[in-house]
């Protein structure tokens, strides 16, 4: 009896929490419909990678082949360098941008000129919105072997023997970083911007007052209160740190062989090998391989972070 | 509670303020997506035209061919006509879907993976194998015999079914030349002010003394480029994919590594030689230009090519200037003309698992090879619009006087239709030019294992890896590039041997001992 009782209350009290809310659950539809059909109903293509996929049987039917889709991955002798690779070049990215974006948000927020603040925030980002097709271009006129600025100009004002730059793969890391980050670090310092526009300006104003400097008032009020913010990105980019710009990698060392040892990343790797041979399987297990690194290394610096400081971690 | 209840409403509003920001963000993308739409609007607006079409012919089949090449201007005209021809004589419709030559495979893997419309597609003889593994396209046995007579006696039952892959026939070759001699296209204007004796030139060795000649007078000019410079005169069958090959000009039947081959090395170290005495290109490993686009530009004397009957005409105006060309032959002076599964059957024309009904398709393609009207509208276009008969000449045609060339219909694909030999033959080209071609066919070296195809897909592990280290050292090897020849090359080699080299060359060697017993 009781338990009945304790039913009907509970189903009531939700009737009515939806009575209470239905319009904001009707707004919410539009967004849930899309995220099934778009994020959850493909997920299940999952099963190509553990397929021997044949059209003629239809992608269900196909022989299951276990993990044998998985072993081109781990078999060679690449796969410890683009493991290497993907993953150096990535934290690097991830600290170089953040640190960089931060600083160049502080400095941008303290320009007291409007014209000039909007000047220098749509200078930053400019490289952001140029195709890496582009970006490879440019990096050629620098360093091309033939007719580059740098072949023919600068290292002979220098007095230096030029260098085959798409022959030697020393020079890559230094290049492809500097590239990442004059074009990657426009975004983050938008986002850091709105963050630091978002700061309670009375805060800085009782700073004052109480007689802090600039560096006091950046390292107690701005970055504490921009610290979600960096949280959050970056927790994203942990979370595809076992992707890799593709664009970036295959682009602007415009292929060139010599260079994989520095330049070939797990998403080039793929391309390059799976291109000549049509396999979907094996293209699917790459993405499952990446996907699933990529989660448990988010759960896992998410919960780092709620070890540190519970309120600021994403869940 | 209350506290408690404002939460999902947090999170809703949050979310809701997310996507409003979003939408904040998307504006200046808005002019983007309003072209698309309107892009959109007009694909379907196209596509409710065809519909149309073959809603007025609703009782007639309808094929779809994919194609590769460039759109044309005037193609819808022109595929009007080809339809009319069509219904009246094999009472069916047919679509076109046209690839660009860079992303033709992975557009036809998409179509292929994506049960897309498609009954008539060209298949790659790289893509064959997969396709067949994967159950994509249609074992042509079963239809050829019956429904393929023209394209049987057009090709000869042996070339016609020679493009099989462990017994299963995927496609039909092209009627094409098919032999691959080749040579060296050199800029006229600077062998005459040389002097350079073209008639001399017959091997790599001879090349050495004309580009020193001409990089003495020329320093601003690179004397040769491209990828192709070691491949393009192969005295090897490459069995497909160059990872074990057959040497000797397929004479020899035991499968060996190309890359340890003295031929490929010889050529590979001399290539090295012209690298460091400034002769290539000193990009040429990484430059995505086409060598006909450095001459026109003019900051390029050579380049390899095959050639064939009637090929200066077409390199001409592909470089804007006069070009002469000699054939570079075997290190011993002896004519390297090999004629392998590779060159016979490098497009070949299959029907897709997902063609509705594929005896139709069958007959389609039969039809293809026996029309010269079919084949003569679909390469040159309309008589007396995009082309007309030349003074004099049933069969040599050019475009008509005065018109403008950019906006009349040209596909230009003989080498790629099913059969060129039907049609007409374009102005510059020897007016024999078929029977020239059949002559040079004729003329080649069959290798041992022309109709060989090896199925290596159970090493699709192995391959992905191969094709890595391939990449990795090939075009840098091609256009010598190196500055340490043996040390690459020991590299190249000992990680071909470590991605599982030698076993895909067993598994070949194993096939083709196979397939050479069932062949006596």
């Amino acid at each position: 009896m009781k338990e009945e009782k304790v039913v009907a209350k509970t189903t009531s009290s939700r009737m009515q929490k939806f009575k209470t809310w239905y319009p904001l659950f009707l707004m919410m539809l539009p967004g849930a419909v899309y995220i099934i059909i778009n994020n959850y109903l493909p997920m299940l293509g999952i099963v190509i990678a553990f397929k021997n996929v044949d059209f003629k049987k239809g992608i269900l039917a196909s022989d299951w082949v276990g993990f044998k889709n998985f072993e081109f991955l781990f078999s060679s002798s690449d796969a410890f360098v683009i493991t290497r690779n993907t993953l150096l070049y990535n934290i690097v990215f991830i600290i170089l941008n953040t640190f960089l974006g931060i600083l160049f948000a502080i400095f941008i927020c303290d320009v007291t000129s409007k014209h000039l603040k909007k000047l220098y925030q749509s200078a930053i980002l400019f490289p952001f919105l140029m195709s890496m097709v582009i970006v490879g271009y440019i990096v050629f006129a620098f360093f091309s072997m033939q007719s580059g600025i740098v072949n023919k100009t600068i290292l002979p004002a220098l007095g230096r023997e030029p260098i085959f730059w798409y022959n030697e793969p020393k020079y890559w890391p230094a290049i492809l970083i500097f590239v990442n980050t004059w074009k990657g670090v426009g975004y983050g310092c938008l986002i850091y911007i709105s963050a630091i526009n978002g700061i309670d300006p009375s805060l800085y104003e009782a700073a004052e007052l109480d007689g802090a400097g600039k560096l006091k008032q950046i390292l107690n009020i701005t970055l504490p209160s921009i610290l979600p913010n960096v949280i959050t990105l970056t927790l994203l980019s942990v979370g595809r740190i076992f992707y890799s710009d593709f664009g970036l990698f295959y682009q602007v060392p415009r292929n060139s062989g010599m260079l994989y040892s520095t330049t070939n990343v797990i998403d080039t790797y793929v391309y390059r090998g799976l291109m000549q041979q049509n396999n979907i399987g094996m293209s699917s297990a790459a993405g499952v391989y990446q996907s699933l690194v990529g989660f448990v290394l988010v759960l896992l610096a998410n919960l780092i972070v709620s070890k540190v400081s519970k309120e600021n971690a994403l869940f | 509670m209350k506290k408690k209840m404002s939460k999902p409403l947090a999170v809703i509003l949050a979310a809701a303020m997310s996507l409003g920001l979003l939408a904040g963000c998307g504006g200046s993308g808005d002019s983007v997506s309003g072209d698309t739409q309107t892009a959109a609007e007009e694909s379907s607006g196209e596509g409710s035209n065809d519909s149309q079409e073959s809603a007025d012919s609703s009782d007639m089949h309808t094929i779809t061919m994919a194609l590769i090449g460039n759109e044309q201007p005037r193609q819808e005209e022109i595929w009007a006509k080809v339809n009319e021809l069509v219904e009246k004589d094999l009472n069916m419709h047919v679509n076109f879907i046209v690839l660009g030559y860079g992303d033709y495979i992975n557009r036809l893997n998409l179509m292929l993976s994506g049960g897309d419309k498609l009954d008539i597609l060209p298949i790659n003889n790289g893509q064959a194998g997969s396709y067949i593994n994967a159950g994509q396209i249609v074992d042509l046995k079963d239809y050829i015999y019956d429904y393929g007579q023209d394209i049987i006696s057009s090709l000869g039952e042996d070339i016609a079914t020679s493009a099989a892959v462990q017994g299963v026939v995927y496609g039909t070759p092209p009627n094409k030349e098919s032999a691959s001699r080749a040579g060296i296209v050199m800029r006229k204007d600077i062998v005459d002010e040389l002097g350079i004796d073209v008639d001399s030139i017959h091997t790599y060795d001879d090349l050495t003394s004309v580009f020193e000649k001409v990089k003495a007078a020329h320093p601003e000019l690179d004397c040769i480029a491209g990828t192709n410079i070691l491949t393009q005169v192969p005295t090897w069958d490459p069995l497909m994919d160059q990872f074990g090959v057959l040497p000797n000009d397929g004479q020899d039947t035991t499968v060996v590594n190309l890359f340890e081959y003295e031929d490929f090395v010889n050529h590979a170290r001399l290539v090295n030689e012209w690298y460091k005495a400034g002769y290539v290109k000193l990009d040429a490993a990484t430059t995505t230009e086409t060598s006909q686009n450095l001459v026109k530009a003019g900051s390029l004397f050579s380049y390899f090519s095959p050639i064939k009957p009637g090929f200066l005409a077409q390199e001409n105006v592909v470089c804007n200037q006069e070009m002469v060309t000699a054939y570079i032959d075997k290190d011993d002076g002896s004519v390297s003309n090999i004629i392998c599964s590779n060159n016979v059957n490098f497009f070949n024309w299959g029907i897709a698992q997902q063609s509705e009904d594929k005896v139709k398709a069958m007959q389609f393609l039969n039809y293809c090879y026996s029309s010269p009207e079919w084949n003569n509208l679909m390469n040159f276009g309309e008589e007396g619009v995009d082309y007309e008969k030349m003074d004099g000449s049933d069969i040599m045609i050019h475009y008509p006087e005065g018109a403008d060339t950019a906006s009349l219909y040209h596909f230009n694909m003989g080498w790629m239709l099913p059969n060129q030999y039907l049609g007409y033959v374009w102005e510059g080209n020897p007016e024999d030019v078929w029977q020239q071609y059949q002559d040079f066919n004729d003329s080649a070296t069959y290798s041992k294992a022309f109709g060989f195809f090896a199925d290596t897909s159970s090493l699709s592990t192995e391959l992905t890896a191969l094709y890595s280290v391939y990449n990795e050292y090939m075009n840098s090897v091609s256009t010598g590039s190196v500055s340490d020849f043996d040390a690459t090359m020991k590299d190249f080699n000992d990680k071909l041997y470590a991605a599982g080299l030698q076993k895909v060359m067993d598994l070949k060697q194993e096939q083709l001992d196979a397939w050479l017993a069932s062949q006596q």
